[in-house]
């Protein structure tokens, strides 16, 4: 039995659900599967409806409406498997109304009014297979109230559209009604499709943003994640670095003390001497010169975390630019170290007073100039410039030297980054540039690298002439 | 008397390592501020014991090292790796690259003294 049963039910499932061909579960799949079996219906209902027609007799003509079903059911499969949904549905509806209407030949009563709430029913099943609320409750309620007044024109037997009576014309009202009650059906079902439509593209809309959406959201997330990483990992360089950047005076210190005190305890009335005393006394300053440099890189690190925690320690005064410049440019050359080098300094500004952190102003041109020196050929020339750029006033140092490497051009305003063009002779502590940039930021302007050339190394510093009405009040706690 | 060679970038640790030798009267002593001098010399001096830092430009002290111990002269030559870079897996990675002792700075002058000393 079941050999017999399960082909014929898998021939009504492959029916049902031809023309599907969206994503499972969607609304339009459930209407394909509700109108390919009503029409399926159709087709099954008709011929044990038209059997007991013939049995009773009842001319043929009448069986036509039924015969109707018969052609009408399969066109709406087949219209449905074109994907042509609307024109199946309207199928649909065109053969129940033939049934309701051959049901009434059959019963013998007046059909009007069992075909008319028939199609209601349809179309109220067509709204409820819909997905959204508001499409389904609309639909229902156009189907109902629209279906249930011209109910009640029937039955005072005037056609409501074309104004005849049905007891006059019963051809006329035969042909006229049949037209007027498809074309009502059609503009609900367009009305409810344009609904659907218009629910549907909303729905892809919003699944494509929310697509977008979460992409965006993705990337966003990775790089918060990657910056929080770089940052992570810029901190614990930092850490490394200082660590290590202690421990080498430390090294000094420790060692040179170590070295004279083994000296002075090999030292004895006998084997006394004036280069032995000499030579300890040189381990004890070189000792000192190792404390002093690690003071100093104690105190740059202290200074570089207090401006990352307090932004607004400028003391500004007036001050003269040029004369500043100059008398850095002075000490610098005054160094014994610093004597093979040319400077030239030109000023094109029209004024030389300036509204601003003198200090800060200073620290940031000698760093240049010292930079400068170091990282320039001997016998070359270091080119400052004073000039005005719109709001700004910049300073220009150029030095003719070892260059900086492309891939090291991002990295040296970072702490503790020594330029490997030389090698760490030069000294420093590595965090000059660092603590300039920030002083400049600190001034209004910044601290750029115009052009890492190896011919021509050019670091710009400008800087904003501050307002002297903000600082000539003294600031509330 | 072993042949000492110190390779560190910063001068003054140079100076500060010397020192701790030069009262050894037949001891030879070469200093390089480079990995990459250190390593063009080696074949030629073929040095007994090497204290080496970590942190340089160009060759690091690590690769240094290990250039050294895969040549025939250098499997021999004690290497001695002083740096300021700590961590365990600093440690970790100078025993990788074979080194025979490993300090962090600051290290104790008589402890290396010792050390050097040994190697003969």
């Amino acid at each position: 039995m079941r050999k017999l049963f399960n082909p014929i039910l898998n021939s009504i499932i492959w029916l049902a659900t031809r023309g599907v061909n969206g994503q499972a579960g969607s609304a339009h799949d459930r209407i394909t599967i509700f109108v390919n079996s009503l029409g399926l219906f159709g087709i099954f209902a008709v011929f044990p409806i038209a059997g007991t027609l013939l049995q009773k007799g009842i001319p043929i003509e009448n069986s036509l409406y039924f015969i109707s079903v018969l052609i009408t059911a399969p066109l709406a499969i087949f219209f449905n498997s074109r994907n042509q949904h609307f024109v199946a549905r309207c199928m649909i509806l065109f053969a129940s109304i033939y049934i309701g209407w051959g049901a009434g030949i059959f019963f013998g009563k007046s059909f009007n009014g069992h075909y008319i709430f028939f199609v209601s029913i349809i179309l109220s099943l067509t709204a409820f297979v819909r997905e959204h609320w508001s499409i389904r409750i609309g639909t229902f309620a156009l189907a109902v109230s629209g279906l249930l007044g011209m109910d009640y024109f029937y039955h005072t037997g005037v056609f409501p559209i074309t104004g005849f009576n049905s007891i006059e014309f019963p051809l006329s009202t035969l042909i006229f009604d049949t037209l007027a009650i498809s074309g009502f059906i059609s503009i609900i079902t367009f009305i409810e499709k344009s609904f659907s439509e218009k629910y549907e593209a909303q729905l892809e809309d919003l699944n494509t943003n929310l697509e977008t959406r979460v992409r965006e959201r993705t990337e966003q997330l990775v790089k918060a994640s990657e910056e929080a990483i770089a940052a992570n990992m810029r901190k614990s360089q930092f850490v490394a670095n200082t660590s290590h950047e202690l421990r080498t005076p430390l090294q000094g210190i420790l060692g040179f003390s170590q070295l004279a005190d083994l000296k002075l305890n090999k030292l004895t009335p006998e084997n006394f001497s004036k280069e032995k005393v000499e030579k300890i006394q040189e381990q004890i300053r070189r000792a000192q010169g190792n404390a002093n440099r690690l003071l100093s890189l104690i105190e740059r690190l202290l200074e570089l975390t207090r401006f990352e925690s307090d932004e607004e320690r400028v003391f500004p005064s007036h001050f003269n630019m040029k004369d500043l410049i100059k008398s850095v440019i002075e000490e610098t050359h005054g160094s014994e170290y610093y004597q093979k080098q040319k400077i030239e300094f030109v000023s094109q500004l029209d004024f030389e007073n300036i509204f601003s952190d003198q200090v800060l102003y200073r620290q940031i041109i000698t760093n240049l100039i010292v930079n400068a020196v170091k990282y320039s050929h001997e016998g070359s020339t270091i080119n400052v410039k004073l000039f005005q750029e719109g709001e700004l006033i910049s300073c220009s140092v150029v030095n003719q030297g070892f260059g900086i490497p492309e891939d090291e051009v991002k990295e040296i305003f970072e702490p503790f980054y020594q330029s490997s063009a030389t090698d760490r002779r030069v000294g420093g502590t590595g965090l000059g540039l660092t603590l300039c940039s920030k002083y400049a930021r600190n001034l209004g302007g910044s601290l750029d690298l115009m052009s890492p050339d190896p011919e021509a190394t050019e670091f710009k510093v400008s800087i904003k002439p501050l307002n002297k009405e903000e600082y000539s009040l003294p600031k509330a706690a | 008397m072993p042949k000492l060679m110190i390779v560190d970038d910063e001068t003054s640790n140079l100076d500060l390592f010397r020192e701790l030798f030069v009262d050894e009267e037949d001891m030879t002593i070469e200093c390089y501020a480079s990995g990459n001098d250190a390593l063009d010399a080696f074949d030629n001096s073929s040095p007994d014991v090497m204290i080496l830092d970590v942190m340089m430009p160009g060759k690091t002290g690590f690769e240094v090292c290990e250039e050294i111990k895969a040549k025939a002269k250098g499997s021999k030559t004690k290497v001695i790796i002083v740096t300021g870079m700590a961590g365990d897996e600093v440690e970790q990675k100078a025993r990788e690259v074979g080194c025979d002792s490993f300090y962090l700075k600051p290290v104790d002058m008589m402890e290396l003294y010792n050390e050097v000393m040994e190697a003969q």
